[in-house]
């Protein structure tokens, strides 16, 4: 039969390009292009990232939605540098509240995602608790210890209807400095 | 008709078409001078991307070999003796490792020992920036720099394990003909390039189903959000604004921006062609460098240790430089692939 024979032939060619490819020196590139962009399906608990390995999700998904992004505060809800007390930037805050809600989802049996439905304004509460722990612990690990009461603000980027881009900010979680201690971190 | 035809025709027949044609998607010939300056420039690239010490007592998010290997004796505060070597002070994992890095490096950048010093760098590179990584921000830098060298000492230990096997069954291992390990060498570093930036613009259409180019007008949000980011770090009043200025302009001119953020993820896609041949991944070099410099402006965003590796076996300047000299001697008669190439 004519068309069982071109199948065939079609077969034959897709065989010999398979070879060819199994053969050809550019085969690890694609093998490390298709491992790195599909690793949270073949290793989900890595969400993609398994240094080098990694899907490089930065900026790939662009929508019309509210942005979040997060500071430090001092206790009397004024800007506080972080990166200068524990080696985190702003962007680095932010990677740590979603690496801690991952390991709150993980320790209660909940399935993470940006999304998620549990992720209540409580619940983001007590992450950013979690987080300013962490962050104080880190700054004492460095030498450069906060002094005074700090907090964890939530900033919102949006468009509003006029198309215009507006953002606002609140302080989600605080922190108190250890024994009481009253000073700031405020330069005098 | 004919005009349009005549055009294509002659087109096709022009000489820098056909040098532009003239791929094959493998390695090529390299000569050995190349990648020696190849390897000093890359060697102060690893380098750099050496901490010089670790603040982190602990991996409260570990990832990669993390997962499974504890990766806190990184920490700058745990010092170990080495009097048995006669060194009075303790010392941290950190001094060790980059003491260790730094011999290998030598090694690296004059061609010695290869089998031994890349697998080192490597080594230490994977497991200083998974530590780093494992802080619960992950940063994303240095990928780059270690996927070229894991490509590398791939290369290196495959070829040594197939001397050694051809010594083994005495039929001595040759290279095809006009290659040699440089030429693979260089191959497969311009891969780990080319694949890092295909990864980035997969995930894109992966992550959106192509909705991305459609979308792109909001990434006016994401300029913003790190201008914010930038600035709550260090307080710098300096940084405000700066950007604002673009995400208008994204959200007033939307096909505009589509058209050129588009643009930039349709480098990416295509960024496997710097594997075609010399010239492409000359043109996918000059792309690349353009594109991050357009996104230092646009979004203060900066990858320096990925425009040096593009610089360094992409762009390759002085393979240009030194076929421009020849050519200006033989007066334009050479083509790209006809430079001296005195393999080691």
């Amino acid at each position: 039969m004519p068309s069982s024979s071109a199948q065939v032939r079609v077969r034959e060619r897709g065989l010999q390009f398979l070879l060819g490819l199994v053969k050809h020196p550019i085969l690890p590139v694609i093998i490390f292009t298709l491992l790195s962009t599909f690793l949270h399906n073949i290793d989900p608990p890595s969400k993609g990232e398994f240094y080098p390995f990694s899907n490089f999700p930065m900026y790939a998904n662009p929508r019309d939605r509210d942005l979040e992004y997060f500071f430090l505060e001092h206790g009397d809800g004024t800007p506080l540098a972080c990166f200068g007390y524990t080696g985190y930037t702003a962007s680095g805050v932010k990677k740590l509240m979603r690496s801690e809600s991952m390991a709150y989802a993980k320790a209660n049996g909940l399935k993470w995602n940006k999304k998620s439905s549990w992720l209540t304004a409580e619940v983001q509460a007590e992450i950013g608790t979690t987080v300013l722990a962490h962050l104080r612990k880190r700054s004492e690990d460095r030498a450069t210890p906060f002094r005074g009461d700090i907090a964890l603000a939530r900033g919102i980027i949006f468009v509003n209807e006029d198309g215009k881009m507006e953002d606002s900010s609140e302080t989600i979680a605080r922190n108190s400095a250890p024994h009481g201690d009253p000073a700031s971190n405020k330069i005098p | 008709m004919s005009a349009s035809i005549e055009l294509a025709r002659r087109i096709r027949s022009a000489p820098w078409v056909k040098r532009l044609c003239a791929g094959t998607f493998r390695p090529a010939p390299v000569a050995s001078w190349e990648v020696l300056i190849m390897r000093v420039l890359f060697a102060c690239v690893v380098w750099q991307t050496m901490p010089e010490n670790f603040h982190y007592a602990e991996q409260k998010y570990p990832n990669g070999i993390a997962r499974w290997y504890d990766l806190t004796w990184l920490w700058s505060g745990h010092e170990y003796s080495l009097a048995w070597m006669g060194i009075e002070n303790p010392v941290s994992a950190m001094e060790i490792i980059r003491v260790v890095v730094a011999i290998s490096l030598l090694f690296y950048a004059a061609g010695f020992l290869l089998p031994i010093s890349l697998p080192l760098i490597t080594a230490a590179s994977v497991i200083v920036r998974t530590y780093y990584n494992s802080q619960g921000s992950i940063h994303h830098g240095c990928q780059m720099v270690t996927s070229i060298l894991l490509f590398q000492s791939i290369v290196v230990l495959g070829f040594a394990g197939r001397r050694l096997y051809g010594r083994v069954v005495a039929k001595p291992f040759r290279f095809p003909e006009g290659l040699s390990i440089w030429s693979y060498f260089l191959y497969y570093s311009q891969g780990a390039i080319a694949g890092c930036y295909v990864i980035a613009g997969l995930t894109k259409i992966v992550r959106t189903g192509g909705d991305w180019f459609w979308n792109s007008p909001y990434m006016a949000l994401e300029v913003i959000k790190t201008e914010k980011q930038e600035f709550y770090s260090t307080l710098d009043h300096s940084v405000l604004g700066t950007q604002t200025v673009y995400a208008e302009w994204m959200l007033n001119y939307p096909n505009l921006a589509r058209l050129f953020l588009g643009a930039g993820v349709f480098l990416e896609l295509f960024a496997i062609m710097a594997l075609f041949s010399r010239s492409t991944a000359l043109m996918i070099g000059a792309g690349m460098i353009l594109f991050h410099r357009s996104v230092d402006i646009v979004m203060n965003l900066h990858f320096r240790f990925n425009e040096y590796a593009v610089w360094i076996f992409c762009i390759n300047l002085p393979f240009w430089a030194a076929l421009a000299m020849r050519n200006a001697r033989d007066r334009g008669l050479t083509g790209v692939t006809d430079l001296p190439r005195k393999t080691s």
